[in-house]
Formats: structure tokens, C-alpha cells, sequence
């Protein structure tokens, strides 16, 4: 199979694949939403929002045209990785795919009646461009130990260890991004009356999940414990409590921290636990 | 080095079988001297002379204005192969290919980094610089046996 070929059938077979996890993943959030919505609404989940329904004249024409714009933006998402593997201007292709995923978004959004205000929508839009930092740094993280695992196949020395600080300077740049920036853009999309993202979505899972992991993983890439990531984590939660919430939110302090030192303690174990087998 | 030859009439051709207790750079010499002597590799000269050439002395094959060109530290030649065809020739050696238009010799990278924008450059013997496609890393990773 020659390589135009190859690459046109990557194509077909990842729009295919993404069609249907596109059409999952939007009324997923929709049946989600519903579930959690406060007050409950008595009649139901609905999957389309009213102003949509409202525009095709009934809910099921409207649901249909919402799976054909879901489907349509899944694909994007999938397709449009493709470039990803083919390029080397990997920072490059990132800006195109980020400025397509959000020009499709955008225009599946305002056909399904997505956004229901302006903020709305450009909140969406610093989510997705959070997700892509986040993505892009978990990436990061992945292509180095290709190149590390490929320099020692090949034979080359293996490159200086570098200073913890350095190795934790990724860490310390997505924690500012969840803790500094994550909570204004979910108060934008959050109830008025009931902040479930804000009041319990932010603190009680995003916030310590978050910080167990990057812990975990901070500790394994400096293959020991090291105790500034546990303090930054509380450190930074500290202007949105002050600003976006109020005093009573200070748990959060310890929340972010015990979480990060919890995951480092539990890269210490892990780590031990290889070295002894 | 122990040498057999075995004559079997029954076979259809000539059949080499390389044993070794480990793959060390004297038995990857002896399978490129071997693969050599069956499929003789020509480069051209810009003025036509064909020269054959010593697969140890490449550091890449790559495509240049619809041709595909050897790079070795002295010269460019052009060879009439298609770069998909050297990828199936030069299969079980320390070549690889690293990109649509490139396939480099292993034996002669001298430094690999990830740039801070997700870009791989490869540096081989002369400072040849490379790039690497993402979509290569995985089998470069297996002719390395990682």
C-alpha cells in the first residue's frame, strides 16, 4: 500500500471512529447533565437544549441534527490528530488542530444552541484550550522517555541528570494553570443558584485527583520524594480562596497539599517496591 | 569464526544461516557484508560513474527532487532504488526510516533531543542534521529492540 493510500484509509477509519464517540460524548455530557441538574427537572433528562428544540420545531428533529454536528465534530477531533504523527512541527500542527477543534465547536455550538451566553462560549473555549496544555504536557512527558529509551539503543551517553527543580518546572506550570485558572473558568459555566462545578466538582475531586497524580508521577521522574511540589499545591489554591470563594473554601489549602504528598509518598513506595523485586 | 557448508540438492537456492551466541557489531558486519555480496547497492555519480556502495559508510538515504540520494561523509549519489524498496533491502540492518522522505543508518547518530516545541532532531556523523517523524518513533523504537 503506498503511502497516500495508507494515509487516506487513517483517515476514513479514524473519522469513522470518531463520528460515533463524538455523538456519545456530547449526549453523555447532556444525560450528565441532567442527571446532576439542580433542582431537578421533573420531566425527565433532556438531550438537546430547549433553545435548540425550539428552533427545529421538535425535540427529536432536533436531537437528530445535534448527532449529525456531534458526529461531525468527533470526527475533526480524530482526523485532525492525524497530522500529529506525519509532521515533525509538532507545536505548529498543535495551534492548527486547537484552531480547528474550535472553529468546528464553535460551529456545532451555535447550530445545537450550545451556549446559551457569550461567556458561556468563550468558557468553553479556555477549557478546551486548558485540555490541549494539559494533553500537550502529558505528551511532553511521553516523547522524552521515547528519545531517552532510543539515545540508549542507539548507544549514546545518556544525557545529565538535571536539577529537581527543572524536572518539576512542567509540574509546577500545570498546577498554576488547574488551581490559578481552572476555577474562573468553571464559576463562568457553574449554576448560578447551585455551583456543584465550583463547590464540589473543583475541590472534592478535580483538585485532589489532580494533585495525587502529578505528584505520583513528579516523585517517579525525580525518583525521590520531593516536598516543594506538596507545599506549591497548597500555596497555589490560596488566590482563588481569597478571591473566588471565601475564607471557609481554606481547606482547599490542605486538600492540594496532603493529596500531592499522599501521591509522592506513594511513588516512594512504588519505587522501593521495584528496586527490592 | 566456525564456517560449514552444507550441499543439499533438494533446495531451490542458496540458503546462509548466521548462528551467534549474541547480536554484537561483528555479526551485524558479517549480515551487511552477506546482504551486500546478494543485492549490490550503485550509486551515481553527478556525472553518470556507478560506484557501489558501502552500506557502512551511509549515514542516510533520503528523497531530493523526485530522486533518491545516499549521503555518506564525502559525496551524495544518487541510486535508483525507491525508498520503500531500501526499506525492505536494508530490513535487519541498523537502518531505519525516520520520516516520508528518510532513512538514516543508526551506526552513525551522534546526538538525538526533543526541542521544547515537540521536535526531534537526530545529528549524524558531520553534523548531519535530521528530523524524526512522530509516526516513526515506534518502529524505530522496535528495530531497537525496545
Amino acid at each position: 500500500m503506498t503511502e497516500r493510500r495508507e494515509i487516506i484509509h487513517e483517515l476514513a477509519r479514524r473519522a469513522a471512529v470518531g463520528f460515533p464517540r463524538g455523538v456519545a460524548l456530547v449526549y453523555l455530557i447532556f444525560l450528565l447533565g441532567g442527571l446532576f441538574a439542580f433542582p431537578a427537572s421533573g420531566s425527565g433528562v433532556s438531550v438537546v437544549t430547549a433553545a435548540m428544540a425550539e428552533r427545529w420545531g421538535n425535540p427529536v428533529t432536533a436531537a437528530l441534527v445535534q448527532f449529525l454536528w456531534s458526529g461531525l465534530l468527533g470526527a475533526v477531533l480524530e482526523t485532525a490528530e492525524l497530522p500529529f504523527r506525519l509532521e515533525r512541527r509538532t507545536a505548529l500542527w498543535s495551534g492548527v488542530h486547537f484552531l480547528l477543534t474550535a472553529a468546528v465547536f464553535s460551529l456545532a455550538g451555535w447550530q445545537c444552541r450550545w451556549f446559551p451566553y457569550r461567556e458561556t462560549w468563550l468558557c468553553l473555549l479556555g477549557l478546551l484550550l486548558l485540555c490541549y496544555l494539559l494533553m500537550w504536557a502529558v505528551r511532553y512527558v511521553g516523547w522524552q522517555q521515547d528519545v531517552r529509551a532510543i539515545r540508549k539503543g542507539v548507544g549514546l551517553p545518556e544525557e545529565p541528570e538535571r536539577p529537581a527543580w527543572q524536572k518539576a518546572l512542567p509540574y509546577a506550570f500545570l498546577a498554576a494553570g488547574v488551581e490559578l485558572l481552572l476555577p474562573w473558568l468553571l464559576r463562568l459555566v457553574d449554576s448560578r443558584d447551585v455551583p456543584v462545578l465550583t463547590g464540589i466538582f473543583y475541590p472534592f475531586l478535580i483538585l485532589p485527583l489532580f494533585c495525587f497524580f502529578s505528584g505520583l508521577s513528579l516523585t517517579k521522574r525525580c525518583r525521590r520524594l520531593w516536598l516543594v511540589y506538596p507545599v506549591l499545591c497548597g500555596v497555589l489554591t490560596l488566590p482563588c480562596v481569597f478571591l473566588l470563594y471565601n475564607s471557609s473554601a481554606l481547606f482547599q489549602v490542605w486538600v492540594a497539599a496532603i493529596a500531592a504528598l499522599v501521591g509522592g509518598l506513594l511513588g516512594v513506595l512504588l519505587r522501593k517496591k521495584r528496586e527490592n523485586t | 569464526m566456525k564456517i560449514e557448508l552444507h550441499i543439499d540438492p533438494s533446495l531451490s537456492g542458496t540458503e546462509v544461516t548466521v548462528r551467534a551466541p549474541a547480536r554484537t557489531p561483528e555479526v551485524d558486519a558479517l549480515l551487511d557484508r552477506l546482504a551486500a555480496g546478494a543485492t549490490p547497492l550503485l550509486g551515481f555519480c553527478p556525472n553518470g560513474t556507478a560506484v557501489p556502495l558501502d552500506l557502512d559508510a551511509v549515514l542516510r538515504f533520503y528523497g531530493e527532487d523526485k530522486d533518491v540520494r545516499a549521503q555518506t561523509p564525502e559525496a551524495v549519489y544518487t541510486v535508483r532504488e525507491r525508498l520503500y524498496e531500501l526499506e525492505q533491502q536494508l530490513e535487519g540492518r541498523r537502518f531505519v526510516r525516520i520520516s516520508h522522505s528518510e532513512i538514516v543508518n543508526l551506526r552513525k547518530v551522534t546526538a538525538l533531543d526533543l526541542s521544547l516545541t515537540g521536535t526531534i532532531r537526530m545529528t549524524l556523523s558531520g553534523s548531519v542534521a535530521v528530523y524524526v517523524s512522530r509516526r516513526y518513533v515506534k518502529k524505530m523504537k522496535e528495530v531497537l529492540g525496545l
